[in-house]
Parts: C-alpha cells; sequence; structure tokens
C-alpha cells in the first residue's frame, strides 16, 4: 500500500522491557512497510533532547501506542504526551500491561487491547497476548490505510475526477471486498457521471452489507428515478423514510417523484413534510413552490419561491421559477426582472434565456426574442426548445427558410414537433390569424403532421436477465439514423418491389442465338423480347448490358400476333400448364403496368447478397423475382443505398441470412432513413456515382493485372468518398464536431460532371483522384482519420 | 502538438516513477540507455499508449490493458501519463493510461496519432540480416509485410497492411466451398492491389531519401502478387524482390553491393517513406528505437539530416545504446530542440544502483567505466562503491547512526559523520586524517549525489584521485 503509518509509543521508563517487546513484535509490520514506530529511547542519550521535541514526535505521528501500567498512569510525561496526542486528534491505542486503574482514566474512552482490556500479565501464556495485540494494532492500520484511500478518492469527487475516484474506490473494494463506504461512495459517483445502473448495482451492495443504511435507499431511489423506474424509486424511497422518518431528502424526492407522476397533491404532502422537518432549507420550498407552479395554484407557488429566496437569495433556478410563475399570471415585467436576475447570478443559464425570449415574443418584441433564443442555443446546442421557440419566432418574421431549420433542429433534437405546436396555438389557422402570416404549405405540415409509427421499433433481444444484448451503443446509433431522416418507403412516391416471376425461366428466358432466331423467323418478336437480368448478374453501380432476354408474355396478350413465340413456348406446355395461377399457360404472372414498372429509371439490387449492391439502371431492363427494384431517377440515392451506413443500418434492422449474406426485404428497405440533405449535396454525391457507374465499366478497373491496380484503389477511393459524405449526410454534428468535413472541400473542387469531360476521361478521373489523394488534401485526411469519431468505429465494426 | 511531459510508473522495466520533462516547446528526445536500462520500455510505454486509445472488443486483445504491462516486481499499480501542448503558449492537456483510467486515451487526438505508422525498433531491422539472398536476389515481403509497412493504413478498407494480411491467412476453406474460396481470393486480389499501389507510393520519396544515404541509386519492386494454390492450401508467390538500378554505373552482382549495411540503409528509408506518404495526424511522433545501430558511423549522420527533411514538423525520440553515436548526435543537434537523457541499469530517481543487479563489484565497474571514458557511469558506480563501503563499516561496527523513519532517507552524511569522528575501542581513530580530507574533497565533487548534473566539469585526473582514495578508504575500514 502506501507510506506506512508513523506510530509513537508512550510509556514509563519502568517498562522498557515491555516497550522493547512490543517493538520487536511489531517487526514483521515494519518490514512490510506498514508501520514504523517511534520511543524516546531511540534518542541517544545526552543529545540533549527537550520535552518539546517530544512533544513534536507526537504530533507527526497517526498513532499513539500507550503502555498502560500503574507507572505509566502516573507519569507526567506520559500524560502530556496522550494529551498531545488527543488535542492532534491521533489514534489512541492503549495498550494494557497490567492490572492497574486505567478504567477510571481518559484512556477507557478509547478501544484497548488486548481485547477487552484482558492485562497482558493475566495471560496464561503471554506471548498469546502480544499476538492479540500485534492483530488489534494491524486490524486498526488497515483500517487507517484504507480510511485515507477513501479520502482521497473523495478528494479527487470534489476536484471533478470522477473516473480516478471510481478506480480509487474500485481499488479499496479490491482489497476489501466488504468496504461498505467504497461502494456507497462509487455508487455516488456514477449517479454523478449518469451510470445509474452501475450505481444501482453498487448501491445493492452497500444494503446487502448495511441492511438499515437509509442514505443507500434513498440514493438507489434517485437513480432509479434517474432511470426511470419511478415505482422501485418510490419503494426505496418509502423504505429509506421507515428507517429514518427525519430524512428530509427521502421526502423531497419522494415528492419530486410524486411530482413526475402528476400526482401533485402527495407531492405537496411531501414536500410540506420536508419543510415542517427543516424549514431553514430553501430546496424544500423551492420543491414545494414547483409542485404548486405545475398544479396551477400559481399563487402558493410564488409565496413558496419568495420564502426559497429568503433563504438562499443568490440561487438563480429559483427566480427563474418564479419567473415562470409570474408569466403564467400574466405579470409580464416581474417575470422579465426575475429572468434578468437569474441570468445575472448565471450567464450562462440556458433555461433562463429561453424563458426570457419567451415572454419578449409573447410581448412582441419578437427581435429580443431571437437574441435570447440564440443565446441559449449558443450555450447548449442539444435542447430543442430553444431552436422550436426561435423557429416559431422566425415564422411572425416570414423568414421561412431560418424556421424551417430551426423547427427541423428541434425536431432532431428530440422535441416533438406538433405537441409542442399544439400546446401553444389551436391549429394553423388559429396561428396565422393571431399573427397575421401565411405558413408556406411545408412548414405547416411540419408543425401538425404527426409521424405514424409504421414501423415496429427494432427488436430489442434481451438476455436471461432481460438486458439488452446488444450495447446501449448500437442501440442508441441505430435510433440516431433512423431518427435523422424519413423512411425511403416515403421518400420514394412510386412504389418499390421485386422484379417478375420468371419460372419456368427455361422458358421464358432465351440467349442471345435464340433470340436471333425467334425474331428472324418473324419480325414481331422484337416487341415482347426484353433484355433481362438475374440478381446474380448485378453489381454495384453499374448494370452490365444484358446478355438474356425475357419473352414478356405479359396477361392478357395477343398471342397470336407473335407466332413464332408461342410456337417456342409450346416446347415447354408441360412445365407452363404446371403453374398455378390465373394466367394462360403460356403468359407471366407479370401484367402490362409491370412494363411500365421496368422502362422508368430505376435502383436494382439482388435479394441476397453480402455488401450492399445497388445499381443504377437507366435502361429500362427487365428483371426476374430475385432482383429489388426501386423506381426513382435520383441516382444520388444510389449513393446513400452502397454506402457502409446504411449497409450497417440494414443489417441492424433486417434479418442477416448467414454470418455474410444479407437478403433484400421490402419492408426493411423501405425503412431505410434518407437523411436531409439539400440539392446541392445530393447533387454531388449524385456526380460521384455518375464517376463510378463510368469507371465500373472500363476494363482497367478491375483488371486482374497488377499494373493497372492504381486504378482500382481510384475506384475504391471514390467510394470511400461516397461513405465520407453519407456519414456526413446522417451524423453531421459527430463529424463536425471533430472537424471532419467532406461536402465543404469536395464542393469547392468544382469537380466535372461526366458528361461535361469530353477528351480522355479515364485522364481526368485520374487527375482528379490524384488531387484529392494527395496526402494534405482535406478528403484524403478527414478520411484517413474518420474512425476517430466513435459512431463511425461502430459502423465500422472497430469497437 | 507534442509531447511535453511523459511520466511512467510501474510499466514494464520502470521501477516506481520515471519522468521525461520534455520542456513547454515538446523537444526532441536523445536516450543514451545500455540494453536491459528501460530504453525499449520506453518505447513500448509510447507506442502502447497510443494503441490503447482503439477501444477493441476483442477479448484476446490484452495488449490494450496496463495490466498486462504493469512492471513485475512492484504490486503498486502503474501508470503512464503524457502531457500535450498544442505549443508552448497554450493549455497543457494531460492524459492517463492505467489499470484504473481506461477510457482517457480513447480521444481524436490519440486515435489518429495511433494511425500514424511512427514506430520502429531495432528487431525490425534485425531482420535484413536474415534476408535471402537467392541468386543474387533479395526478398523483402515479410520484411516489409509484417514489419515496415505493417501499421500503414489502407485507404479503401481502411486498416493495416498487418491486419489485412492477418485476413487472409485466416484458415483456408475447405475445397469445395465455392463461395469461400472466391471471397477469399477477391481479398488476396485486393491485398495484391493494394500492395502494388503502396510500393508504387512509396518508390520516389525511398529513392530519394536513399540518395541522402549517399547512395545514388533508384530502387524497385518486383511484386507479381500473392496467389492462392486451392490444391495444396497455401499462399503462394510470397515475394517482392528488391531491384536496384545504378544511375552511374552498371553493378550486376547485387549481392555484393546488398551487404547489411545497405539493406539496413533500404529499410529505413523504406520504413521513413511508407510513413512519410500517409497523411499527418495532429500529434506527431516518430520514435526509432536503436534502428540506426545497423548502420554504419558514416550513414547515420544523413538520417539526422532526412529526419530534418522529411519530418521537420515530427517529435523525434531516438534512442541508441552506442555511447560514441549518442555523444555524437548531442554535438550535432541543437539543445533548445533535443533532450538528452541516459538511462542506467535500474536507474531509478536517485541512481540507486540495486545490488542484486551487479555481478562485480562497484569499483571495478568504476574503472572499467573509466578506461571508456564513460565518465558519468563511473562515477555514479563510485559514489555507489563509496557509499556501500560506509554503511557496511556502519553495520559491522553499530555506529549510532541518526535516526530516522524512513531508512531510504538517509544520507551518505548520516553514515560518514559517525565514521569521521569515530574512534576505535583503543582509542585511535577509524580514519587517519589524510585519508578523510581526501573523501572530503571529492566529496563536495565527485561522490556528490547530484555529481551527475555538473559532470561537464569534472575531469579524468580527478576521478582517477578519487578512485584511489575510495580505494584507500576501503582497505582502511574492511
Amino acid at each position: 500500500m502506501s507510506k506506512p503509518l508513523k506510530g509513537f509509543i508512550t510509556y514509563s521508563h519502568e517498562n522498557t522491557a515491555q516497550k522493547d517487546e512490543l517493538r520487536k513484535r511489531l517487526a514483521v509490520m515494519e518490514q512490510q512497510n506498514e508501520l514504523v514506530t517511534w520511543d524516546d529511547g531511540q534518542l541517544t542519550p545526552g543529545d540533549g533532547a527537550l520535552q518539546k521535541d517530544i512533544l513534536k514526535k507526537v504530533t507527526d505521528s497517526d498513532l499513539l501506542l500507550y503502555l498502560v501500567s500503574a507507572a505509566s498512569l502516573a507519569s507526567k510525561n506520559c500524560n502530556k504526551e496522550l494529551a498531545e496526542a488527543i488535542k492532534q486528534e491521533i489514534r489512541v491505542i492503549p495498550i494494557v500491561l497490567e492490572h492497574c486503574d486505567w478504567l477510571y482514566h481518559q484512556l477507557s474512552k478509547f478501544e484497548v487491547l488486548p481485547d477487552k482490556g484482558m492485562p497482558l500479565t493475566q495471560w496464561m501464556d503471554e506471548s498469546e497476548g502480544w499476538q492479540n495485540v500485534v492483530v488489534g494494532i494491524r486490524k486498526t492500520i488497515q483500517k487507517m490505510q484504507t480510511q485515507s484511500v477513501l479520502q482521497q478518492g473523495n478528494v479527487q469527487v470534489m476536484l471533478g475526477r470522477l473516473d480516478r475516484a471510481i478506480a480509487i474506490y474500485s481499488n479499496i473494494i479490491k482489497i476489501d471486498p466488504y468496504h461498505v463506504f467504497a461502494y456507497y461512495n462509487r455508487g455516488v459517483v456514477y449517479s454523478k457521471k449518469g451510470e445509474f445502473s452501475l450505481a444501482i448495482r453498487d448501491y445493492n451492495k452497500t444494503i446487502k452489507l448495511k441492511p438499515n443504511y437509509a442514505k443507500a435507499y434513498n440514493n438507489r431511489g434517485l437513480a432509479c428515478y434517474d432511470e426511470g423506474k419511478l415505482d422501485l424509486a418510490f419503494k426505496d424511497y418509502n423504505k429509506a423514510i421507515a428507517l429514518d422518518p427525519k430524512h428530509v431528502y427521502a421526502y423531497i424526492n419522494r415528492g419530486n417523484a410524486y411530482h413526475k407522476k402528476g400526482e401533485f397533491n402527495s407531492a405537496i404532502k411531501d414536500h410540506s413534510k420536508a419543510i415542517e422537518l427543516d424549514s431553514s432549507d430553501a430546496d424544500t420550498y423551492y420543491n414545494r413552490g414547483n409542485a404548486y407552479n405545475d398544479k396551477g395554484e400559481i399563487d402558493l407557488a410564488i409565496i413558496d419561491y419568495n420564502k426559497a429566496i429568503h433563504l438562499k437569495p443568490n440561487d438563480a433556478d429559483i427566480y427563474c421559477n418564479r419567473g415562470s410563475a409570474f408569466l403564467k399570471k400574466g405579470e409580464i415585467n416581474l417575470a422579465i426582472k426575475d429572468y434578468n436576475y437569474a441570468i445575472k447570478l448565471n450567464p450562462n443559464y440556458v433555461y433562463a434565456y429561453n424563458n426570457r425570449g419567451i415572454v419578449y415574443q409573447n410581448n412582441g418584441e419578437v427581435n429580443k426574442a431571437i437574441e435570447d433564443y440564440t443565446t441559449a442555443i449558443r450555450l447548449e446546442s442539444k435542447h430543442g426548445m430553444p431552436y422550436y421557440n426561435r423557429g416559431e419566432a422566425w415564422l411572425r418574421l416570414k423568414e421561412w427558410e431560418k424556421a424551417k431549420t430551426d423547427i427541423l433542429t428541434a425536431k432532431k433534437n428530440g422535441l416533438d414537433i406538433p405537441a409542442r405546436f399544439r400546446s401553444g396555438h389551436k391549429n394553423v389557422e388559429a396561428f396565422e390569424k393571431r399573427y397575421s402570416v401565411k405558413l408556406p404549405e411545408d412548414i405547416a405540415l411540419l408543425l401538425t403532421e404527426r409521424r405514424r409509427t409504421r414501423y415496429p421499433k427494432t427488436q430489442i433481444f434481451l438476455d436471461a436477465d432481460g438486458h439488452p444484448i446488444e450495447s446501449p451503443n448500437v442501440i442508441n446509433l441505430r435510433e440516431q439514423l433512423r431518427n435523422a431522416g424519413i423512411p425511403l418507403g416515403e421518400y420514394i412516391k412510386s412504389k418499390s418491389a421485386f422484379g417478375i416471376n420468371t419460372t419456368p425461366t427455361e422458358a421464358f428466358v432465351v440467349n442471345k442465338t435464340t433470340r436471333d432466331e425467334l425474331i428472324a423467323s418473324h419480325t414481331s418478336s422484337t416487341e415482347i423480347l426484353k433484355p433481362f437480368l438475374h440478381g446474380k448478374d448485378l453489381r454495384r453501380w453499374y448494370v452490365d448490358t444484358p446478355q438474356q432476354w425475357l419473352i414478356f408474355a405479359h396477361r392478357g396478350i395477343a398471342i397470336n400476333d407473335y407466332p413464332t413465340i408461342l410456337k417456342y413456348l409450346k416446347k415447354y406446355r408441360g412445365p407452363l400448364s404446371k403453374r398455378k395461377g390465373k394466367q394462360e399457360w403460356y403468359e407471366l404472372s407479370a401484367s402490362l403496368d409491370d412494363a411500365e414498372r421496368f422502362a422508368q429509371p430505376k435502383l436494382v439490387c439482388p435479394n441476397t447478397y453480402n455488401h450492399q449492391t445497388f445499381a443504377v439502371d437507366t435502361a429500362g431492363y427487365y428483371y426476374g423475382n430475385t432482383s429489388y427494384l426501386i423506381p426513382t431517377e435520383e441516382t444520388w440515392l444510389c449513393g446513400l443505398l452502397n454506402s457502409r451506413t446504411v449497409e450497417w443500418f440494414y443489417s441492424q434492422v433486417s434479418n442477416q441470412l448467414t454470418i455474410d449474406y444479407l437478403r433484400a426485404r421490402s419492408e426493411y428497405i423501405r425503412q431505410i432513413p434518407i437523411p436531409d440533405v439539400t440539392s446541392e449535396q445530393k447533387a454531388l454525391i449524385g456526380k460521384i456515382v455518375d464517376y463510378l457507374i463510368y469507371l465500373q465499366h472500363q476494363p482497367t478497373i478491375n483488371s486482374k493485372d497488377l499494373a493497372h491496380s492504381r486504378d482500382h484503389i481510384m475506384l475504391g477511393y471514390f467510394e470511400r468518398i461516397i461513405d465520407g459524405l453519407v456519414y456526413e449526410a446522417y451524423l453531421r454534428e459527430e463529424l463536425h464536431a471533430s472537424d471532419k468535413h467532406f461536402f465543404q472541400p469536395l464542393l469547392e473542387e468544382q469537380l466535372p460532371p461526366v458528361e461535361d469531360i469530353e477528351s480522355d476521361k479515364m485522364q481526368v478521373f485520374r487527375d482528379i483522384f490524384e488531387l484529392i489523394y494527395e496526402k494534405t488534401h482535406p478528403i484524403r485526411r478527414n478520411l484517413f482519420f474518420l474512425d476517430s469519431v466513435k459512431l463511425v468505429r461502430i459502423i465500422e465494426g472497430k469497437i | 502538438m507534442k509531447i511535453t511531459n511523459i511520466e511512467i510508473k510501474n510499466f514494464r522495466a520502470f521501477p516506481k516513477t520515471y519522468e521525461i520533462n520534455l520542456s513547454k516547446t515538446g523537444k526532441n528526445l536523445l536516450v543514451y540507455g545500455e540494453n536491459g536500462s528501460g530504453k525499449s520500455s520506453l518505447y513500448l510505454a509510447l507506442k502502447y499508449f497510443l494503441e490503447s486509445s482503439k477501444d477493441s472488443n476483442d477479448e484476446s486483445n490484452k495488449r490494450n490493458d496496463f495490466e498486462s504491462h504493469q512492471n513485475i516486481f512492484s504490486e503498486d499499480p502503474g501508470h503512464i501519463i503524457l502531457s500535450l501542448r498544442a505549443d508552448q503558449w497554450s493549455k497543457k492537456d494531460t492524459y492517463e493510461w492505467s489499470q484504473g483510467v481506461k477510457g482517457e486515451t480513447n480521444n481524436e487526438l490519440i486515435t489518429e496519432a495511433s494511425k500514424s505508422n511512427g514506430f520502429l525498433d531495432y528487431k525490425a531491422l534485425l531482420e535484413t540480416h536474415y534476408l535471402h539472398h537467392k541468386n543474387d536476389t533479395v526478398n523483402l515481403f515479410d520484411l516489409l509485410v509484417k514489419t515496415l509497412m505493417a501499421s500503414t493504413v489502407s485507404p479503401l478498407t481502411d486498416r493495416t497492411l498487418a491486419d489485412d494480411w492477418d485476413e487472409i491467412q485466416k484458415p483456408y476453406p475447405r475445397k469445395n466451398a465455392k463461395n469461400q474460396i472466391d471471397n477469399l481470393e477477391k481479398r488476396i486480389e485486393n491485398f495484391n492491389r493494394e500492395l502494388t499501389n503502396r510500393l508504387t507510393e512509396l518508390r520516389p520519396t525511398t529513392s530519394d531519401i536513399l540518395r541522402k544515404f549517399g547512395y545514388n541509386i533508384d530502387i524497385d519492386f518486383d511484386f507479381q502478387g500473392v496467389t492462392y494454390n486451392r490444391n495444396d492450401k497455401t499462399l503462394d508467390n510470397q515475394q517482392i524482390l528488391l531491384k536496384v538500378e545504378f544511375f552511374d554505373t552498371q553493378i550486376p552482382a547485387h549481392h555484393q553491393f546488398l551487404n547489411e549495411a545497405k539493406l539496413s540503409a533500404i529499410s529505413i528509408a523504406i520504413y521513413l517513406s511508407s510513413t512519410w506518404i500517409q497523411p499527418e495526424s495532429k500529434l506527431k511522433i516518430l520514435v526509432l528505437d536503436d534502428v540506426l545501430i545497423g548502420l554504419d558511423m558514416s550513414n547515420r549522420f544523413p538520417v539526422l539530416d532526412i529526419l530534418e527533411d522529411y519530418f521537420n514538423d515530427y517529435q523525434i525520440f531516438l534512442t541508441t545504446y552506442d555511447k560514441a553515436w549518442y555523444e555524437i548526435v548531442k554535438q550535432r543537434t541543437d539543445q533548445k530542440y533535443w533532450k538528452y537523457t541516459e538511462f542506467y541499469f535500474k536507474a531509478t530517481d536517485k541512481y540507486e544502483i540495486p545490488v542484486c543487479s551487479e555481478d562485480r563489484p562497484y569499483l571495478e565497474k568504476s574503472k572499467e567505466y573509466l578506461n571508456d571514458n564513460d565518465y558519468k557511469s563511473s562515477v555514479i558506480y563510485l559514489r555507489t562503491a563509496f557509499e556501500e563501503i560506509i554503511k557496511r563499516f556502519c553495520e559491522k561496527q553499530k555506529l549510532s547512526v541518526r535516526y530516522c523513519e524512513n531508512p531510504k532517507k538517509l544520507t551518505t552524511e548520516d553514515f560518514w559523520q559517525p565514521i569521521k569522528t569515530g574512534k576505535k575501542k583503543d582509542g585511535s581513530p577509524f580514519l587517519e586524517n589524510l585519508t578523510i580530507n581526501k573523501i572530503e574533497q571529492y566529496r563536495t565533487c565527485v561522490l556528490n549525489p547530484l555529481s551527475h548534473a555538473i559532470i561537464v566539469n569534472v575531469y579524468r585526473r580527478e576521478i582517477e584521485e578519487a578512485i584511489k582514495a575510495v580505494e584507500e578508504l576501503e582497505s582502511s575500514l574492511l
């Protein structure tokens, strides 16, 4: 452990022999560096050591071992040393050598050794008595050591170094697994850190070791409350109050829990009890005030706040809440005065700014209000309210774009926008009439449209104890991505679906030779012979020219117009007729509508894949049911869907086929969130997708010849750039917080669209690649260090 | 961003606490140390400190746990604490890595620095000695993939080359598992491309650096790509042949040119260029543990210039066990930018040298070092010898020594005084006045515990005289 403790031996010179015996018996402890002892026998005679030097030695020690005998009780010096030790609050251990009158001496208030003060002379075997003394001293030392370590932990807490404090407490627990206060204190620190489940675990342990410890119950209750487990919290508060009916904070906490449940009367009752117990604590009045305030008894609330302010005149919280009470009463000036004071007390008080903003806004001083909201946002960008409020203020100034940005940010920060809007205004018309504005349609929708929770939340797997198997990191990230945009199913107007069923494929799908023969014998065949692809033919980005054709004999076809085809299909009449369904034997189950579906621009992907494999098809190819089709002209979506972020999200929400393969399933693909990005950003992603499409069908790109390896690296690098852009689209704040930008530096490069590159396209791409691959280019740097962002590490499987 | 202070406690070879202050500007560090003195532990301390930032869910990866590096002689939990500053005017940030504090290094700055490939130790270069010379060719595959470029990061997979290579070497698929074989071959294909690309990228810089070494040559790599042999389940063609092209003259016999020293130079050039071609993190450090040892002295000077040219804004940590080289670097570098430190056997805060690690008397060691012109070591051993003699004498004679709670706090003075003034049983003094005077004289300089700091002013003759005095003391006392 740490430094040895210093022990001072007080003895009468008549007991020198026993003193030496004691020192001998403490030798082991000295060798183990747990204790060093000193007594005045170590002074060289003739040093002329003064009494005050010896007393200084006492002051310097950690504990005083007092050899109790008739002689020492009579000794002036011994009693001086003892008095000094008591004065300095040094731990005293009396060691009773012989029968004497110590019980009537002040020594009797200390725990004596040997046990129960049995004098050493009385032991049958004196060495047994000494051993008893040594064991007793060792126990005391160990207690003192952990005590001082505990103290170190508490110091760390005060300094705000919570992790170090936890490490120290954990160390104590390692040494002494029954150290109640190490658990208790660690619990408190975990609570401070917001790690409530760990805190609860420590309080459990504390309670197990010290079953009637009301404080532990109260704290555990608070941790449960913070974790949202109100029922458990009540149980603990009740227990704490039962154990200690004068536990003010247990009443306050239970009161707040009732408050949270909406049971204001019970809350007020508990707070009143707390006030009865300690009417000098501002917190008690403050909390009851809050309960009155929320119950609607504003006047009573203000009275309580006044009392709280009287007791604690410099607490910004109280002013802020009294301000809101005044606001409810319509006392605008008093409210502003309180908020001003709260801000004066705490210039970083987000709520005060936000609330003062509301007062200004209600008072028609919109610009002042905006100023306050902006301050609030500057202080804390994670809250939804100031954004929403500023958004509403912008609406009144008809600054639609600014309003929209703010309201969207509020939404992203977790605020329920429609609920918020309705709590202030009856409906859009009422709002428009009140402020004489006409809201643009999209904003009106934003304010009122409640997103249906159409998709079930992802299943969370629980282990035997009911705890999620997945780490909270993963679960949170999944939900964060989900909330970062609107589902693909809503974003895409037309319906996405699989290709068509072509069984028996040997009948309906033909190769080039057969196709040429069919056309040669009757030209009408061309009309219904469509270039066709299977899922397994698909690659990322780009669709190869098909080498097969589908006989598109849709339902209701006038088959007689295509005599050669009919003749050809007859060869397969057997298997064709065995199919179920209402189609004629020569018909596919598809209808003419499907032709329209295939004709439009679309994204396609195979039904099983191990990496996201979407490709852009603008050529109107036909697909079997092993492919999934998303009708859209927005090629940037292909970049989004092939990104690592979407791959991670998709593998999270869908069922994985095996370890490696994913299966495309409509209900999951439609859940993929499409983040909110500007049209310029979409265009940029689209441009890179176009590059990739072009590159993907260049011969050198996928050549096995290592001489062309740099071209392949170029392809991979552009794909990586898409990953970067998509990360920024989904996790903008996280990336920007660590100074990782992709859109901006890439937009500044003003890359040419593929179709504008006239001369040697490949050379131009190589030049572009070398430019942005340069080790100092921000794109290269940011890609290289992208995984310093924690969420990216989760997605890339590095945590 | 520079490291301004390093505190290492109970980590590997470091018992107790060792602190290296690199001043507010974050100087480069030059360390001289004998083998076993903790040089390599310093190297590993920095390396693992950065790596500890990569939180991993891999249970088997214990390297990130401080516990596995705890000094085995000490139960007191250790730590490594680094202080960093953006520049001398900015605020100091301190990061701790220890058993108890795990998350603190999990920080953007340190994660980014850990991708830098900034660590090279002498073991890597020993491998150049085992390179095969077949038909005048040298195969660099293992050296490059597993050592020199091992921690360079692929722009595509965003993993290190070594990790990509390990991935390929996972148990090979069964013969009929077509999909898995396809996947493996695709991975190999990408690995080949990636490696080819990297070799192309680093070639110009490597040649440039070699020219600074004074070799007017151009090097190239012949890499045909690793292939998977489905029948034998082996990875064939693990071969990167070194091709050397001479500008001035054609020297066909490579093996004559490619001696070990030149291969060492080439290895260093490859390592430095593969580090240089990567993007740079804010905290740029380059730690070279004894790597120059394989080079001829004449080839070591250029390295200093190369570091200056290519890694000017890096913080350099050089260690060496070559005393002469250490002194030369000291001469050639500016102490405004460099800090010089020496590690000795088990040397701790007060240069106490534990008896157990020694097999020869201190006095002999002291003389030996004097012969090697290593004055500093000589003096340290001499002082230790002196202390040992007087302590032993006090114990033997049971002389009463000043009381001190912590025996370690006893100073030489506490032992010396009773000897100086004490008398034998017959009443004569322990020592003659002449001996006392000599010892007193050298105690102020040579035998002073702080002698380390003022060593520059100690002359050889003084040390010789001091050794004599201590020898005299020994013969009178023991």
